[in-house]
Order: C-alpha cells, then structure tokens, then sequence
C-alpha cells in the first residue's frame, strides 16, 4: 500500500518536471510565434507586451511580397527535393554493395565512408568553393545538389547498409535462379522490405539540405539563393526591421521539419542512437 | 572469362556514383585543402592559377596572429561551457523521461523541436530573446526586479558569450536527452535490483549502477556534440557575427572572414587544416576513453 502511493507520487513529479520542462523548452518559440501575429507598431513596442493587443495575420501574407522570398522558398524546395532523391538512390545502390557482395577494397571503402561522415564541413569549405567555382556550378541548383548530396551519403549509405544486412538473402538466392538480375532483385526485394529505412534516410538527406547555412552563404549568390540564407537580405537591414515578418517566415520555415521530425521520430531515434546503444 | 570479369566488377558498378560524389565533394576537398594550406591562392585567378608555393608560412602566420588563437579560445570556451551544461540538464531530463511511460512520444516529439529546425531560425530567435529593448528576457529580469536597467547583451564580451551559450544549450539538450533516453532502456534492471536488495540509496545506485552502464553512450553524446558544437557557424554568426570585439568568433567564422573578406584562400585552408587536426585530437581522446572503458568491463 505505501509503496503504491510512493510510485503513484513518484509519477505525478515526473510528469509534472516533464512538463514543466518541455514548457519551458517551447517558451522561446511561443513568443516568436506571437511575435509572428502582432502589428509591426506592437512588436516594436517598449517595453514588451506579453500578450498581444491586436492579432493579425498580416505578416503571413505580407512576406511572400518581401523581397524574393517565395524564389528563396522554391530553390530550398527544389534543391532539398533533389537532394534527397539524388542521395538516396546513389547511397542505397553503394549500400547494396557493401551490404551484399565480398570485394577487394570493401572495408576500406566503408572506412572511408563512414570517417567522411565525421569531417567537419567547414574545414573544407575553400577547397569545395574552389571545385564549385571551376565546375562552374556557382549559384546553381546543381551545385548545391551536389555538395549536399555529398554531405549526405555517409550517413545514409552506413545506416542503409546495416539495415539491408539484416534483411536475409535467401529470397533474393531464389529469385536469382528465377533468372533476376541484380538490379531487378535490388528494386523487387530489397526495397520494399527496406521502406522504413529508406523513408528515414531520405527525410535526413532532405531536412539536411534544407536547413544548412554556411554553404548555401558562401556558394550562393541569388538564382539558388535558400530560405536558411535569404532570410537575413528579405527581412533585416539598415534600414528594415521587419521582424514581424522574419518570425512568420522562420515558422513556415520551420514546419517542414518539424512535421517531419514528430512524424518520423521512432526512425530518427533509431538512427541516432544506432550503434551507440548495445541492443 | 569475361563473364567472370564482369560478375566481379558488379559491385564496383553499384558503387560508382556514391564514390564519384564523394571523390568530388569529400576526398579531392580534403587533398586539395593541404596544398591549398601550402600556398598563396588568389581568389580573382583562376582555380591553380597563379598560386605561389610558400611552403608552411601560412601556418606560421596563423600561429603568430592573435586574431587566430583567440578564435581558438573562443571555440574552446564556447565548447566547454555548452557542453556540460547541455549535459547535465539533458542526463537530468532523461532520468525523468525515463520514469514517463504512458504519453513519451508526446514529451519526445516536443523534445525533438529545437534540434529540428534550423541553427539560423534558432540563432535570429535567440537574437530576438536576447534584444536589449524588444526582448523577452530583459523584459522578464526588469519586471521581476533582477535588474534595473536593461543588459545590452550581444554588445557586451562576456555577455554575448553567455547568449550564444544559452541558444547552445537550447539546441543541443534535446539530441542528448534522446541518446541518454535510449542509453537507460539497455540498463539491466537485474542489476539494479539487487543493488536495492544491497541497500543502496538512490544516489549510489546511479553512481555505481546506471551512470557506469551509460558510459558508451556518453562517450558517442560527447563525441558528436564536441564535433558539431565546434563545426557550428550559423548559429553564432547570426546572433553576433562574431562580435562584439571577436568575443564570439569561433573557428568556423574566422575561416570564413580570412578567406571570403580577407580573400587569403590559402590561409583559410590552413586554418582549415588545423581545426580538422583539432577535432581528431579531440576524437581520438574520446574514443580511447570509450575504448579503455570496453577492456574496464571486460575484465570486471
């Protein structure tokens, strides 16, 4: 009886510091987001008014006009969407090979990959502008492909391995003398037993590209221009303050991830805590 | 014969565009950031044109400029004082989302928020907190009666370090809560049993019982988060840009000034190489604590 009060009180503070704690955590983007749905005149206000007098949502409609913003908005959604189709098709045909054949050269090559992955972007942020700028793909959608593309292949190319090599080959040896070739069984087995992975992997290349900074800065200049870079020219300078609008902009911003993130939590966890964690 | 040949060659076919990319984009980069370190590059000429071998005097000019050594401080600074911070609150949350059954995924998707979106919505967002009359933290510390008259943190050294700090934190806590959350589901309860039937209190349970049989996965939490902590520029860069007086400028900001504003590409190379060099030390110091902690357990 008394240890059943004791974990009942024992629950009851934990889902009460949890909660506490999670409320806190989103307080900040709580008061973006009111920041988002007041007049410019109250946002600019002194001091603060934590609750806003007025609701509009004036800067939601007002930011597509400001600047190029919706061009930036379509390049992060392009460039992103290719990404993530680009990476995922190159990284689940190299894991196929590591997952699924015996080569000279095959741990070596998966080292390789997998220490790519640990490279720090900005230690080789000048060599790669300079292969950018001599392959010409300065300012271009292509470009910016490229480079994500191969900031996202280790990591999709290791996770992918491990999950294809867990999926057994007896299947793919029967269809073998079926007569399917390699690519076929590639496509009809392994894949659909791999979705999840694959949804996974691909949202990760997607949400890598969409929200990095310092390349899309340096190798961008307008026509690829990205939301994570535009932000700053659409909405702050000298003599604009448009914060009203910078915050709604960051929120719209900011769903696709978010969305994606809850979504797909369980394979996130998955991924990140793979190899980390003894099963 | 052919035959042969070519079923041999099969899985080279497979890997081909993955390593043609990453030869592209990874490998070549890191080549041609060492001879790039070796020499005067001019960014107007072209690629390789006109670059003048000067052998390892942008390392020397590096090491003997303040400017660079005190990115380094800064980074360190910046490192040391978010990662233990982001740690204890993210071990302190996972023991209590540990507790949490019923509804987790609920607390672990709101968790997941700040690591999701990005460093620069983050960085403009903390910016916005942190504004010495617009807001809400100064706000908040005059009306409570913290402070009389508002801080003008970003425009303050040690202010701004604590800002950029803060919005670290913030960042990071979550991806640490998550790993030590799934650390704590392999930490057998057996163990922990007997050390209740033993006696032991609360506290020495999670000394002696949990803390050890987390350690792999704080050496990896420690690992990544030393990485990226050091490898972040967006963040930082749009609180301050690396102000006030290069208060807040870390490595990554600095390569990009010497080489895109300075236009010295073959020392932004340099101090490439050097923050690359940095970072390996750095892991290659956990990975041996992992490591040593792997042959502990082993013999215990």
């Amino acid at each position: 009886m008394l240890l059943r009060s004791q974990d009942r009180i024992k629950k009851f503070v934990s889902y009460g510091i949890g909660g506490l704690f999670i409320i806190s955590l989103l307080m900040p983007l709580v008061w973006v987001l009111t920041t988002s749905v007041r007049p410019l005149s109250e946002v600019l206000a002194t001091p603060p008014k934590i609750i806003p007098e007025v609701l509009t949502f004036q800067a939601y409609v007002d930011l597509w006009d400001a600047g190029p913003f919706a061009k930036y908005f379509l390049n992060s959604i392009i460039i992103s969407l290719a990404t993530a189709l680009v990476a995922l098709s190159f990284s689940i045909s190299a894991a196929y090979a590591f997952a699924r054949f015996k080569f000279p050269g095959a741990t070596l090559l998966l080292m390789v990959v997998v220490m790519s992955q640990m490279l720090p972007g900005s230690s080789i942020l000048i060599p790669i502008f300079q292969v950018i700028r001599s392959l010409g793909l300065l300012d271009s959608h292509v470009g910016m492909v490229l480079v994500y593309t191969g900031f996202a292949i280790p990591f999709c190319t290791w996770l992918l391995n491990g999950y294809f090599g867990a999926i057994p080959s007896d299947l793919e040896h029967a269809a073998l003398i079926d007569g399917c070739n390699r690519l076929q069984l590639l496509y009809r087995i392994i894949l659909p037993l791999a979705a999840p992975a694959i949804i996974a992997v691909g949202t990760f290349a997607f949400l890598l590209s969409w929200n990095e900074f310092l390349f899309a800065f340096v190798l961008t200049k307008s026509k690829a221009l990205t939301i994570a870079v535009g932000l700053r020219s659409a909405f702050l300078g000298q003599y604009v303050n448009k914060y009203d609008q910078l915050f709604a902009a960051s929120l719209i911003f900011s769903l696709p991830p978010i969305a994606l993130f809850i979504a797909l939590q369980r394979y996130f966890v998955q991924g990140l805590t793979a190899g980390a964690v003894k099963e | 014969m052919n035959n042969r040949l070519s079923k041999q060659l099969t899985p080279y076919y497979f890997l081909l565009p993955a390593l043609v990319v990453l030869l592209v984009v990874i490998l070549y980069p890191v080549l041609s950031n060492f001879i790039m370190s070796l020499h005067k590059v001019r960014l107007l000429k072209g690629y390789g044109q006109g670059d003048i071998f000067i052998g390892l005097s942008n390392y020397a000019k590096l090491i003997g400029s303040k400017a660079f050594i005190s990115s380094m401080l800064v980074s360190i600074r910046f490192t040391l004082l978010s990662l233990p911070i982001a740690f204890i609150l993210g071990l302190g949350m996972a023991l209590v989302f540990n507790e949490i059954k019923k509804y987790r995924p609920v607390f672990t998707g709101c968790l997941l928020v700040p690591w999701a979106i990005a460093p620069v919505v983050t960085g403009y967002m903390w910016r916005w907190l942190f504004h010495d009359s617009f807001g809400l933290i100064n706000y908040s510390l005059l009306t409570l009666g913290f402070i009389d008259s508002p801080i003008p943190w970003l425009a303050e050294p040690n202010t701004a370090m604590m800002a950029a700090v803060t919005a670290n934190v913030w960042r990071f806590m979550p991806y640490i809560t998550i790993m030590l959350l799934a650390g704590l589901q392999g930490v057998s309860t057996e163990l922990y049993e007997s050390a209740q039937v033993d006696g032991a209190n609360v506290i020495q349970r999670f000394f002696n019982v949990t803390l050890p049989q987390l350690r792999s996965v704080i050496g990896v939490v420690f690992l990544f988060a030393t990485i990226w902590m050091v490898n972040d520029f967006a963040l930082i860069f749009i609180m301050t840009e690396g102000g006030p007086a290069r208060a807040t400028e870390v490595i990554p900001i600095t390569i990009y000034r010497i080489a895109f504003e300075h236009l010295k590409l073959g020392r932004g190379a340099a101090a490439g190489l050097i923050l690359l060099v940095f970072l390996l030390i750095m892991s290659a110091l956990f990975i041996r604590m992992l490591f040593k902690d792997r042959e502990g357990t082993r013999a215990a």
